[in-house]
């Protein structure tokens, strides 16, 4: 399968509010790829249907050509807009934890980010800051040695030395073969490592090009191409 | 995966729960204790009146403190489930490589070893506070007498008899009882808002139901008919129950029910906020 | 510290451009070994594919060459670097000619003016 998330149709709605209007989308592996939108557009919608966390209203979406499941689940490593780990465990257990669950965790890897942000694995989350709360999550997350990589607002709550280094943390943990789904609204901070784009706003997919050709063809950033499409 | 997953249940209520517990038994190693105190230096004194509201308080706090620590169980397993499923743990919860079905299990099985545990305690409790060498034979024969009673019920033979009735419970507690609870926390999930509240009101909505259910089921096949209370055996007549037996089968059929209707919501109609 | 990089363009033109300017001054000596894809695009702070794609048109061009399984190298062609030298100073210099040439300044103020700056500099 070279494509490794095909949405056909796909909707969800909420009540009276449509999250996803009949979204057609395919992404191909080995790519970074930004879904980029204002808040409320159905960037967080699409990512959670991805992962199992909400269920289709109409259409479809694969995984990898399956729909998702256990098996899309081993292959899917997930960063959640929130914090959504339990605030009472240590670091070294939330390891263990993910070692445990996931085969392709890779915990040298994860004690060696850890080693070189100064981060104490014996602390519990619950005496951390925020930042370091998000970098832990990251590093739980880039640990894994999956096909597709979810981030939802990595970067949204952090200072821009955090952002850095966690811009610098997702490429140098970067396979070639895995495709990394980011989400967010900061795209001027992240359109230099972005292979391709998706513009979406109420629910539509407005373009979906890559990060290349709009420099090349419209000789302007993505972010100014972002203002411009979603002028309010 | 289902051992690990049970493993992590244990690890993340067993503390509290062990310390709930733990204090109960240190509660009545104290009554034991006092009591000892008491009646070797006291014994003429048995009308101190100090003493008697002593002890008395002492018992009230302790029948209360058996119920709370019951209850207090019941309801910390059920809000773990709640939090694990529908919370923000969620997020972790539900995007780990595991099956509906294996979650479930593994939140069943917690659930059983905790109301054995909770039990077993309590019992270890009480034991702790009357039971000695005066006292043990007729706590026995209380036992003996209240199980044939119990086992009357049924109107089998008296081996059958108790394994029929042994079923019984374990089926109406095991399946029945666990089931009904994650159901309605499954169905509380549901509930667009106050998702706690819908929990609850599911409880109870779905005890009415089967309480509904149950009637029908007893009136309709009690040999005595409707309003016949308990089976006595009459002398040389033994009259089967069978209402026993389906009501029984009931709460087996509830019980599976509850099962695949919560596997069904996890599977098909989760929608985490 | 990442390389700076012009939003407006696509990020591989600019990476073409460092990296040859970079074996023009001599920071990547003919016939040395590059560092691998994954090095420099962390050194860059850019997208591993970028990068690929970078030394890939770089290849394409024959100022780099790969080896199968040693790694890229640059190329042992002196006339090409400088070539390439005499065209990166070349276009600079048309560059600067035309905006000297908006400031108003003739040929001969231009050169008089070079040879001034430079002496200043020196001290």
């Amino acid at each position: 399968m070279s494509t490794i998330l095909d949405c056909r149709g796909l909707t969800k709605r909420y009540g009276n509010k449509l999250a996803l209007d009949h979204i057609d989308l395919s992404l191909d592996r080995g790519k970074i790829i930004g879904l980029l939108g204002p808040n409320g557009s159905g960037k967080t919608t699409l990512i959670k249907l991805l992962n199992g966390l909400l269920v289709p209203t109409e259409g479809e979406i694969f995984v990898d050509g399956k729909a998702p499941g256990v098996e899309t689940k081993r292959i899917v490593s997930y960063l959640p807009e929130r914090t959504y780990l339990n605030r009472w465990m240590r670091v070294s257990d939330l390891i263990s934890y993910f070692c445990d669950f996931y085969e392709d965790f890779d915990r040298s890897r994860a004690y060696d980010m850890l080693q070189k942000l100064n981060i104490n694995p014996n602390d519990r989350l619950s005496t951390m800051s925020k930042g370091t709360k998000e970098k832990v999550q990251l590093i739980l997350v880039m640990s894994r040695r999956a096909s597709l990589y979810c981030l939802d607002e990595p970067i949204a709550g952090v200072d821009p030395a955090a952002r850095d280094y966690i811009l610098s943390t997702i490429i140098n943990n970067y396979d070639e073969n895995a495709t990394i789904l980011i989400s967010t609204h900061l795209i001027s901070d992240v359109e230099n490592i972005l292979d391709d784009v998706i513009f979406i706003q109420n629910g539509h997919i407005r373009m979906q090009d890559s990060v290349d050709n709009i420099r090349m063809a419209k000789g302007v950033s993505v972010d100014s191409l972002f203002r411009e499409v979603f002028k309010c | 995966m289902l051992k690990k997953l049970f493993k992590y249940e244990w690890k993340s209520v067993s503390t509290l729960l062990l310390i709930v517990h733990g204090a109960l038994l240190v509660y009545a190693l104290i009554g034991r204790i006092g009591y000892q105190i008491y009646f070797s230096k006291f014994l003429s004194d048995s009308s101190n009146t100090v003493m008697g509201i002593t002890t008395m308080f002492y018992v009230v706090v302790y029948v209360f403190g058996i119920m709370a620590v019951l209850l207090m169980t019941m309801l910390y397993l059920a809000i773990h489930i709640q939090k694990s499923f529908f919370s923000d743990e969620g997020y972790l919860t539900h995007t780990l490589p595991v099956s509906p079905t294996q979650l479930l299990l593994s939140k069943i099985f917690i659930y059983w070893v905790w109301t054995i545990l909770d039990l077993i305690f309590v019992a270890a409790s009480i034991a702790i506070l009357l039971v000695n060498k005066e006292t043990w034979p007729a706590i026995v024969y209380g036992f003996r007498e209240m199980w044939h009673t119990l086992t009357s019920l049924s109107g089998l033979s008296d081996i059958l008899n108790n394994i029929v009735y042994l079923l019984s419970l374990c089926i109406e507690f095991f399946i029945f009882s666990t089931g009904l609870l994650i159901f309605a926390v499954c169905l509380g999930s549901q509930f667009k808002t106050h998702k706690v509240m819908g929990s609850v009101l599911s409880f109870f909505g779905i005890i009415i139901l089967c309480n509904i259910v149950d009637l029908i089921i007893t009136s309709i096949t009690l040999p005595g008919g409707f309003g016949t209370v308990m089976m006595i055996t009459r002398a040389g007549e033994r009259v089967t129950n069978y209402s026993y037996i389906i009501e029984t089968l009931w709460y087996l059929a509830a019980g599976i029910f509850f099962f695949f209707g919560s596997r069904y919501i996890l599977s098909k109609r989760l929608n985490l906020e | 510290m990442s390389w700076k990089l012009n939003p407006d363009r696509p990020v591989y033109v600019q990476l073409i451009e460092r990296i040859t300017t970079d074996i023009i001054a001599g920071i990547y000596p003919p016939g040395s070994k590059l560092p691998s894809v994954r090095d420099l695009a962390q050194t860059a702070g850019v997208n591993p594919n970028t990068m690929q794609k970078a030394l890939s048109e770089m290849e394409r061009t024959n100022l780099v060459y790969s080896q199968r399984t040693s790694g890229r190298f640059i190329t042992e062609d002196l006339s090409m670097i400088d070539d390439l030298k005499t065209e990166l100073a070349s276009e600079q210099i048309k560059e600067f000619l035309e905006k000297m040439e908006k400031i108003g300044l003739s040929k001969e103020d231009i050169i008089g003016l070079i040879n001034k700056v430079s002496e200043e500099e020196k001290k």
